[in-house]
């Protein structure tokens, strides 16, 4: 909001101009990639330093929650009250507090619904008429009754969408703290037809519910050093930015619910029996999981029923945000994942899941929840809470909070035998999820980047890490996003924004903000820095905002501050800018040096000729009578001796050259010839326009073949054409630029030198024989069955006139 | 004047997902090949989405991994996505094949056309009714540009020109 943003459509603009018309190249076409980017990035501060940390006078709100709710399974429906204690650490006086009411998103006039956007040519599918009916006949949103200072009075508010302004009576000075208690109910979302991060899940077999609850209290809005209140309204994509602060939340919910939330369980007497407790003990001890509640169990309890009701206590420290899930539907197993840390020595991994998740879930669920820790504790910090949850929610859920994550992926039921399936895709959807949601406790849960600002930076890192992590789970892991090669169909489009846009603008989200940063970082992990250096700047970037708010600039300065690499001309490249990568070898020139002594070199150039074409006229002309045969006398001395006959004023030519070099010269010159020297130009285009390192294979003839990575720094005085010189004494047979497929480069024809025949992923498929004929065959096969059926109705509502 | 019109709904309907980090997406790459003198059309798709909607038509316990069920998911798809020339004739497209690679699940599909038209409409409906969020991308190849669109919400067809 007040922070500097860039408009998507006018950001070819700001780069040709150079940066906010500051700095201006008015001469020429020169682009200067490699310009730092002072111009862009906000000025340091005593908040916030030049070397992208905390400043020394860093500071940041606290909000400490006390919360008693009450679930109405029957009516799907939360009844709640909480205190805020909010705690002004800033050097500003306020006069009132925002409080984030995202539920409101759900109101029928909720912005993010009155601007959704209609169909391109007036059609209307079922998906949406289902939504637009349930909102019709849903309550969504806060009923807030009552919002009153702790031993005070009832304060004024004023409700704008998905904010609510708290005035105070007295303004807060700094370092005040002030109590607020805000009684609440709400309906709880159907998950499956509206849409959002939480909700109910009903199975109709059973006739049973799961509640997934987040964002479901009231909420205090983040203040911060650079945008002050950030009361952005909550559209539905941008998600939030909090304060910590610790959690006391006590939940009523029926007697045979199972409760995971974030934080620790106080009353484990209360509400688990004798045998659970002994489990879990058990499984703190154990690397591999043990049930808590088995599948036996969790099939009985959800059979039974009871009106009886029950309250669960969490505490949570130092959180910023609160969520939990609730059925009696619920299987539980855990294990202990043991680490070097003095806060927090033992996690316990846990998983939730209905009967309906396994076989799968008791198999993968909590084993990729301890692998994620392993795996992101090493790339980041240890793991700083002491639970980390992962709840089956709904089949498309992927969603995460403090120590607590929603993921979808479940088997598959067949309908005859009830037996329940579930495909390799479903196993590593699900490993994949779980490992993003709970890399998520790391960014933006502890490292708390402003989500309602900048997508990218706690997706795009975590889907990064998610890569990582996915690696080391086993080989060949099927990633999804992270590898360059799987970025280019994005890069090369022409409906994207730059990185840099705010999370409501972004076009092709997960493209945008999940895979073209990730990819990004894998670019420069494993080419632009290399992975020592890059490890040691992510980890500091990490280690520096733990439990803090950075910002952009923080993240591209300290990964610059921390490794000596300048940075600036990748940051606007990848995130400023919508170029892509596509660079081409446009020529290769090979040269020999030369003697300059006529005896030698004259012989070698008649050869050459020699082999070039005889033209095709001279070939047709052959038998015509020629002039000089007729008049003999027409020949002379040029016409006995050829253009590389030497002659005395050649070898004189040749001396005087020799005496014209220094001793040095001459050595050398005698010495590359010796050895056959050939010298190489290789012309690259940039057609793209991101400047890149250029990492080269050179084969050569001899059969051996060697790679060099040339530094992006090539491009920085001729961003669209350079040459570059390579010498060899033995002959290059071809030059191939990224044969590993490490820039993302989009277009590979133009990758080699010569030139091959570049084949499409269709030419491929149709020369791989693995299965490829049975397909065939079936295609044919289903496709003549199914003429003569009755053409499938199409998905969306046709339209006719009315004629009334 | 307020045109009335008739609405008749049609089709099926599975989980919606409004989420943050699980987005559904095809990317469907146009382009002609000179190797073969073809227009070639790829669909890369979410193999675990395609698994998930027509799980029931795929008679098979193991999802995608066999190739009859790569063969009904590849037919069924391919109706949703249809293609017209710019005097608004549709052009036939055949169905080459499919294949599985790690997460993703492609198709492919041909036509004899001397170069991709100059003007061209295009349906993407690929799984866009089973999922209201779901984007389709669409990136067409001409000799020196590219063209792209994106299909999401209820969009129905839309136009591209090479100009
Ligand atoms: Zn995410």
């Amino acid at each position: 909001m007040k922070t500097k943003m860039i408009i998507p459509g006018c950001l070819a603009l700001l780069l040709s101009i150079s940066v906010n018309g500051q700095v201006s190249q008015t001469k020429g076409s020169f682009e200067d990639k490699f310009r730092q980017l002072d111009e862009i990035l906000p000025t340091a501060n005593t908040y916030r330093t030049a070397s992208g940390a905390p400043g020394n006078a860093y500071w940041q709100q606290r909000a400490d929650y006390f919360i008693d709710a009450r679930l109405d399974e029957e009516n799907q429906r939360i009844i709640a009250s909480e205190t805020i204690t909010y705690t002004n650490n800033s050097p500003d006086i306020l006069r009132y507090l925002w409080i984030q009411l995202d539920q409101n998103r759900f109101r029928n006039d909720a912005i993010g619904r009155s601007t959704e956007t209609a169909a391109n040519d007036d059609r209307l599918s079922f998906a949406t008429l289902r939504r637009e009916r349930a909102f019709d006949d849903f309550e969504g949103g806060f009923q807030i009754s009552r919002v009153q200072e702790v031993r005070g009075d009832i304060l004024n508010t004023q409700l704008n969408g998905t904010m609510m302004r708290v005035n105070l009576d007295e303004a807060l000075e700094p370092g005040d703290s002030v109590g607020i208690e805000i009684d609440w109910e709400h309906n709880i979302i159907h998950q499956s037809v509206i849409g959002g991060r939480g909700g109910y899940e009903h199975f109709e077999d059973s006739d049973t519910y799961q509640f997934a609850l987040s964002q479901w209290y009231p909420r205090v809005a983040s203040y911060t050093d650079y945008e002050g209140w950030t009361n952005r309204q909550f559209i539905g994509r941008g998600e939030f930015t909090l304060e910590f602060g610790d959690f006391e939340v006590h939940l009523t919910v029926p007697a045979d619910h199972i409760v995971a939330a974030t934080g620790e369980l106080q009353n484990a007497n209360d509400v688990l029996s004798d045998e659970q407790q002994d489990r879990l003990e058990t499984a703190a001890e154990s690397e591999t999981p043990v049930f808590i509640v088995t599948p036996e169990e969790a099939m009985a309890n959800q059979e039974a029923g009871t009106d009886e009701m029950v309250t669960w206590v969490f505490e949570a420290e130092n959180v910023r945000d609160f969520a939990w899930a609730s059925s009696r539907k619920y299987i539980w197993d855990a294990l202990g994942h043991q680490q070097d840390d003095e806060d927090n020595p033992l996690v316990m991994a846990m998983s939730f899941y209905p009967p309906e998740a396994e076989p799968l879930w008791s198999q993968f669920s909590t084993h990729s929840v301890a692998h994620t820790m392993d795996v992101y504790s090493r790339f980041s910090f240890n793991y700083p809470y002491p639970t980390a949850i992962s709840v089956n929610a709904w089949e498309a859920g992927g969603m995460e909070y403090p120590m607590i994550t929603f993921n979808g992926y479940r088997p598959e039921e067949d309908e005859e035998s009830g037996e329940r399936t579930y495909s390799r895709n479903t196993k590593y959807g699900l490993i994949s999820v779980i490992i993003h949601e709970i890399g998520h406790i790391y960014f933006p849960m502890t490292v708390n980047s402003d989500e309602r600002q900048w997508t990218w930076m706690d997706e795009g890192l975590n889907t990064f890490l998610q890569f990582l992590a996915e690696r080391e789970w086993e080989d060949d892991y099927p990633s999804r996003r992270g590898d360059p090669a799987n970025i280019t169909g994005f890069m090369r489009s022409e409906n994207q924004v730059p990185i840099m846009t705010n999370s409501e603008s972004i076009l092709q989200f997960g493209n945008n903000a999940y895979g073209k940063p990730a990819t990004a970082l894998t670019v420069l992990r494993e080419t632009v820095m290399g992975r020592e250096l890059f490890d040691f700047a992510f980890r500091e970037y990490a280690e520096r905002w733990k439990f803090k708010r950075p910002t952009p600039s923080d993240f591209f300065r300290t990964m610059e501050d921390a490794s000596a690499v300048d940075l600036d001309w990748f940051w606007r490249g990848w995130f400023y800018s919508t170029d892509h990568v596509d660079i081409a070898i446009s020529d290769v020139r090979e040269y020999r040096i030369s003697s300059q002594d006529p005896e030698i070199e004259f012989p070698i150039e008649r050869e050459e000729e020699a082999e070039e074409p005889i033209s095709l006229t001279q070939i047709r002309n052959e038998d015509l009578p020629k002039r000089v045969d007729e008049f003999p006398e027409l020949e002379d001395i040029y016409n006995e001796n050829d253009e590389f006959t030497v002659s005395n004023a050649d070898r004189n030519e040749y001396t005087t050259f020799r005496d014209s070099l220094e001793d040095w010269e001459l050595e050398l010159l005698d010495e590359s010839i010796a050895e056959g020297l050939l010298v190489y130009f290789i012309d690259f285009d940039n057609i793209g326009g991101l400047v890149m390192p250029l990492p080269l294979r050179i084969n050569y003839d001899d059969g051996e073949t060697q790679d060099m990575l040339i530094p992006a720094e090539i491009w920085r005085q001729s961003p669209q054409q350079v040459s570059r010189m390579i010498l060899s004494t033995t002959p290059i047979s071809s030059i191939e630029l990224d044969p590993q497929l490490r820039i993302a480069d989009v277009d590979m024809s133009n990758n080699r030198y010569p030139q091959e025949i570049q084949r499409s992923r269709l030419e491929l498929y149709r020369s791989s024989n693995q299965g490829r004929n049975l397909m065939a065959d079936l295609l044919v096969e289903l496709q003549e069955a199914e003429t003569g059926e009755d053409a499938e109705p199409g998905n969306e509502v046709p339209l006719e006139p009315n004629t009334e | 004047m307020l045109r009335k019109c008739l609405l008749i709904l049609a089709g099926s309907l599975l989980a919606t997902a409004v989420h943050a980090h699980r987005l559904q997406t095809v990317l469907t790459t146009i382009s002609w090949n000179p190797n073969t003198q073809l227009v070639e059309v790829i669909h890369q798709t979410h193999a675990h989405d395609v698994e998930y909607a027509l799980f029931d038509m795929l008679e098979s316990q193991n999802g995608l991994e066999n190739i009859r069920a790569q063969a009904l998911a590849s037919i069924e798809l391919v109706k949703s996505f249809r293609l017209w020339d710019g005097a608004g004739n549709e052009i036939s497209l055949s169905l080459v094949g499919a294949e599985l690679e790690a997460d993703y699940f492609y198709i492919y599909q041909e036509v004899d056309l001397d170069e991709v038209p100059p003007d061209l409409r295009i349906e993407h409906g690929m799984l866009r009714n089973n999922w209201p969020e779901m984007q389709n991308y669409l990136n067409v190849e001409y000799a020196d540009s590219l063209k792209s669109l994106i299909f999401s919400g209820d969009d129905g067809r839309k136009s591209l020109s090479r100009n």
